[in-house]
């Protein structure tokens, strides 16, 4: 299974247990810290990417001057069906009402429906009297039923909890049927907070928003998907710089490392002359370096890999998203997009073990052009 | 063909870092013949040990060459110059062993590049270890070895391979009578196989060398045949 040359190589790593469970412990914390850094802001762009392709296309809301106002839903739909690139329309029932842990954004769903993507997470969609609740709404309890206020206070029975990896959005959300929505907000009969417009196509979403905007008789707001993202995108801008900002430390940690190989290899000159006496060739030389590099240096990437993954999409690890984007309830779960996460993950691991494994080849490759004699003797080796 | 090291005009001369150098090998021309000893004797920094490790290709020479099987290998780019040394087997006199290696480890040390497995290398490790006597010491750290423990161990690991060439510096200086005895049995063994053998040592310990081993001395940069 092992060649000579490669169960000799970990033997010499044994050779030395401190000088190797140091490199070890180097190699898998930066891998950890670094993998971490930039695998955070990567998980939420993935995260709330997957999660806005759930969401409407376009948008539409009624305003005035004082704000949104709810749309007569006939009137809305007759003229947004004549705007060329729509697909399909769907009034929306959604408003902010008290609960007992503070506000919380409550929608109406119709009997039928749930957002694509996600209605196999969900067993059944709640009746009259029943909410489907987001993971932060009732943190840490596990009640059965919520009381909400708003245009009146009534109980409603819990029969579930909306997707962990939907949290991102959900956090606070909770879903009713589309009859207890409209009273607990206070929406009369025929109307609608907002319309949820679908497109034939992705790019037609800003092409159509003059002809959108121009189709209602009265003012509206027209958000995309895109411009959403964009939001989005612009608030976790925070975290993004403080993760490029600490990642400094921990690029000058990886330079450190390889300072501290180099000079360990070109300690061991009079070995490598020792062995070129022996016979061992400039190649052979390099193999046993880089088999005694990646001997350690695999195994502690692969576990300062899986610690990067684990702090940033295991269960209740709450310091990151703390430091970086200031959360202070529960955490939300991230989505892991394997392709994603897998670039990034090579990326550090490159990043961090192809310096180390070079600062260990260059001794060695080094030693070449010079005589055994000269690197047994330390002569103009160093 | 008999295998056979020779010298063409071999010169190696240092720089003094004054612009001046110090010719240690002028101009020397000697063949060593396989099959025999060939002591090369002189005082204290004649250029014994510079010598051999010029023949052993541990040291480019200034000028000149050397030639092994009429082949000019101190003219060959050091990857070909240090596979030429897998049949070269050198004794040196500090030893340059690998600290930190056990003894049985610093005897394998030659063979992991020839591709043989482990226990291969283990038990031809052994087998030399047994000839000089150094088979109790096996897993023991070289750095707990006594001057003449380190001595042998450095000739079994020059032996382990069954070099075509020996090369040896004081291979007798830290032994006592019975063992100097051993070592120059084992050498003389190589020379039973058609190996060159070539040692440098002092006058006095030329003398204890079995049979009729070629002489030399190295006087002045130059190698002089000694007649007996």
């Amino acid at each position: 299974m092992f060649s000579t040359l490669q169960i000799w190589a970990f033997r010499d790593v044994l050779r030395r247990p401190v000088e190797t469970l140091l490199l070890a412990l180097a190699v898998t914390l930066t891998i950890a810290i670094l993998g971490t850094l930039l695998l955070f802001p990567r998980a939420l762009y993935d995260t709330i990417e997957r999660l806005l392709d759930a969401s409407p296309a376009i948008v539409v809301r009624r305003v005035n001057a004082t704000g949104w106002q709810p749309l007569p839903v006939q009137e809305a739909l007759s003229a947004v069906r004549n705007v060329i690139g729509v697909v399909s329309v769907r009034p929306r029932i959604w408003g902010v009402v008290r609960a007992p842990q503070g506000p919380v954004t409550v929608m109406g769903l119709p009997p039928d429906y749930l957002a694509r993507g996600y209605a196999h997470q969900t067993e059944r969609l709640p009746s009259r009297g029943q909410a489907l609740v987001g993971a932060g709404v009732l943190s840490g309890q596990a009640a059965k039923t919520i009381t909400l206020e708003g245009a009146l206070s009534r109980p409603f029975e819990i029969i579930g909890r909306l997707p962990d990896p939907t949290s991102v959005f959900t956090h606070d959300l909770v879903l009713l049927n589309m009859a207890d929505a409209r009273q607990l907000i206070g929406l009369p009969e025929g109307y609608a907070s907002d319309l949820a417009v679908a497109v034939f196509h992705e790019d037609e979403q800003s092409a159509i928003l003059s002809d959108l905007t121009t189709a209602f008789p009265w003012p509206v707001q027209c958000l995309t998907r895109h411009q959403s993202a964009g939001m989005y995108a612009s608030g976790l801008n925070r975290g993004s710089t403080l993760s490029a900002i600490t990642v400094i430390p921990a690029v000058l940690a990886v330079c450190l490392l390889v300072m501290v190989n180099i000079r360990l290899t070109m300690g061991r000159q009079s070995e490598l002359g020792i062995m070129k006496s022996m016979g061992w060739t400039t190649g052979t030389i390099v193999r046993l370096q880089l088999y005694r590099t990646l001997s350690v240096g695999l195994p502690s990437a692969a576990v300062g890999l899986v610690l990067a993954l684990f702090m940033v999409y295991g269960p209740g690890t709450t310091w990151i998203g703390k430091v970086f984007l200031g959360w202070e309830t529960l955490p939300p779960k991230l989505y892991l997009a394997p392709q994603g996460a897998l670039t990034v993950l090579l990326e550090v691991a490159g990043l961090i073990l192809v310096p180390v494994a070079v600062s260990a080849l260059g001794p060695a490759i080094k030693s070449a052009t010079t005589d055994a004699h000269a690197l047994i003797e330390g002569i103009n080796t160093q | 063909m008999t295998a056979a090291l020779t010298c063409h005009n071999l010169t190696v001369a240092f720089p003094l870092g004054n612009g001046k150098k110090r010719v240690v090998l002028n101009k020397l021309n000697a063949t060593f013949p396989a099959g025999q000893i060939s002591i090369v004797s002189g005082a204290i920094g004649a250029g014994k040990s510079t010598l051999l490790n010029v023949l052993a290709g541990l040291l480019r020479p200034t000028s000149g060459e050397v030639r092994a099987n009429d082949q000019a290998v101190s003219r060959w780019m050091g990857v070909h110059r240090d596979r030429w040394r897998q049949q070269v087997g050198i004794i040196f006199q500090h030893h340059h062993l690998l600290y930190g290696y056990t003894v049985l480890e610093n005897i394998m040390l030659p063979l992991i590049p020839w591709g043989r497995t482990l226990s291969a290398c283990r038990r031809k490790s052994i087998a030399v270890l047994q000839q000089v006597d150094l088979l109790r010491c096996a897993g023991d750290l070289v750095n707990t070895l006594s001057g003449g423990e380190k001595q042998k161990t450095t000739i079994a690991r020059a032996l382990v391979t069954q070099p075509l060439f020996v090369l040896a510096d004081e291979p007798t200086a830290h032994q006592d009578d019975e063992s100097a005895a051993l070592v120059l049995n084992l050498l003389d063994q190589c020379t039973a196989r058609k190996a060159v053998v070539i040692v440098a040592t002092h006058e006095t310990q030329a003398q204890a060398f079995p049979g009729k081993p070629l002489r030399f001395r190295l006087e002045s940069g130059i190698l002089k045949p000694l007649a007996y």
